[in-house]
């Protein structure tokens, strides 16, 4: 005869999760048992009661709501493409604008360190850029990465490039805000 | 209440998954009962319930690629429920006795007073003044009908510390009824 049955025991036994041989060992020392018996029948009553918990019927207006919740299926990818766009351009406004302005920069005020004062850009050496004629390529350092860009940076063209930084920082900063008011917006929901 | 066949619940899925909205419809309403019912039993505040609710069918509409296609989706929504259901409640903290009596019931008119008797009322409050924890091990256990292991499955938790929750839930609710 086994001792008093644990409430592991038992509940598996509520549960069906025991063998053959543990179903029988069990039964025999219920039937022998009264204070085991008492404690099985305490948790069947459980089990009885939660299964005659009728369901509740939600409102009408549940699935309308439900259904009104729910983002448009297509503009999920409109944004994502959306942002991706904005991304790969401010990106690539940045790669041009960074290299010229450090160096015009450097041109205008005596002692600045561009890699200093904006190390994550890494172009820690814009003397490469040149603005007096003849015209010359823009190229990044070599020892970072190699690429020959198909402009030219002159004089002339100044305020040309610095709109396309203005315009890289801008893009950069309302993409970025759109981002978080959507995904804000869509965390709501 | 809407029901269709299991065979249509799956292709409702399937078509639900390549973007139709009208689909996922017909899912919600399919199974906007069984979902509403997890969330009441865990939540036992109809307003609470329908915002689970909502926020579990969102849930699921964006998550609608992960489905196992040949599965029914009621089972995989239900589990959604509970653990919307679960962050909802470790926001909330546990109920004693007082709140549950404070909680907003919705009023079940004059006929379903009479059906519904007194002791269901006295098992839902038992259900809720129990830790979030073991009220989703009895919804699981006793209303989804899962296994220990898919228990342990949907709430990402060991199964010894599942076992344990579940059995220690059922020794509370079989005290607490005794007492009421």
């Amino acid at each position: 005869m086994i001792e008093h049955l644990n409430d592991t025991q038992l509940n598996e036994y509520l549960d069906n999760c025991l063998d053959a041989s543990e179903l029988v060992q069990m039964e025999a020392h219920l039937s022998a048992c009264p204070d085991c018996r008492s404690r099985l029948a305490s948790l069947q009553n459980v089990f009885q009661a939660l299964a005659a918990l009728p369901e509740e019927m939600p409102n009408h207006g549940l699935t309308p709501s439900v259904l009104k919740a729910l983002p448009n299926g297509s503009s999920g990818l409109g944004w994502r493409l959306a942002f991706a766009v904005q991304a790969g351009l401010s990106l690539g406004f940045l790669l041009l604008f960074f290299p010229f302005m450090t160096a015009r920069i450097a041109g205008i005020v005596p002692g600045w360190k561009a890699h200093l004062v904006m190390p994550e850009v890494k172009f820690p050496d814009p003397t490469e850029f040149h603005f007096s004629p003849p015209i010359v390529p823009l190229h990044y350092p070599p020892h970072l990465f190699s690429l020959a860009l198909p402009v030219t940076v002159t004089h002339a063209n100044f305020s040309i490039w610095l709109l396309l930084g203005i315009a890289a920082v801008l893009l950069f900063i309302v993409g970025n805000f759109s981002l978080i008011f959507h995904n804000s917006s869509e965390s709501k929901k | 209440m809407y029901r269709i066949s299991i065979m249509d619940e799956c292709e409702l899925a399937q078509r639900a998954a390549q973007g139709d909205r009208e689909a996922f419809g017909g899912l919600v309403k399919c199974h906007q009962a069984g979902v509403y019912n997890v969330a009441y039993r865990m939540l036992g505040e109809y307003r609470d319930a329908e915002d689970a609710t909502q926020e579990t069918f969102l849930r699921a509409f964006r998550a609608i690629q992960t489905l196992d296609p040949l599965r029914p989706p009621g089972a995989w929504l239900k589990k959604i429920a509970v653990n919307v259901c679960l962050n909802r409640l470790e926001r909330r903290g546990t109920l004693t006795l007082e709140d549950v009596d404070a909680l907003p019931i919705k009023d079940p008119g004059p006929e379903a007073q009479t059906i519904e008797r007194e002791q269901n009322r006295q098992v839902r409050t038992a259900l809720l003044t129990l830790p979030p924890r073991y009220r989703a091990a009895i919804e699981l256990r006793h209303f989804q009908e899962l296994s220990y292991a898919e228990m342990a499955e949907t709430l990402n938790r060991p199964l010894s510390d599942i076992k344990s929750d579940l059995f220690r839930a059922r020794k509370l609710l079989a005290e607490t009824l005794r007492k009421t």
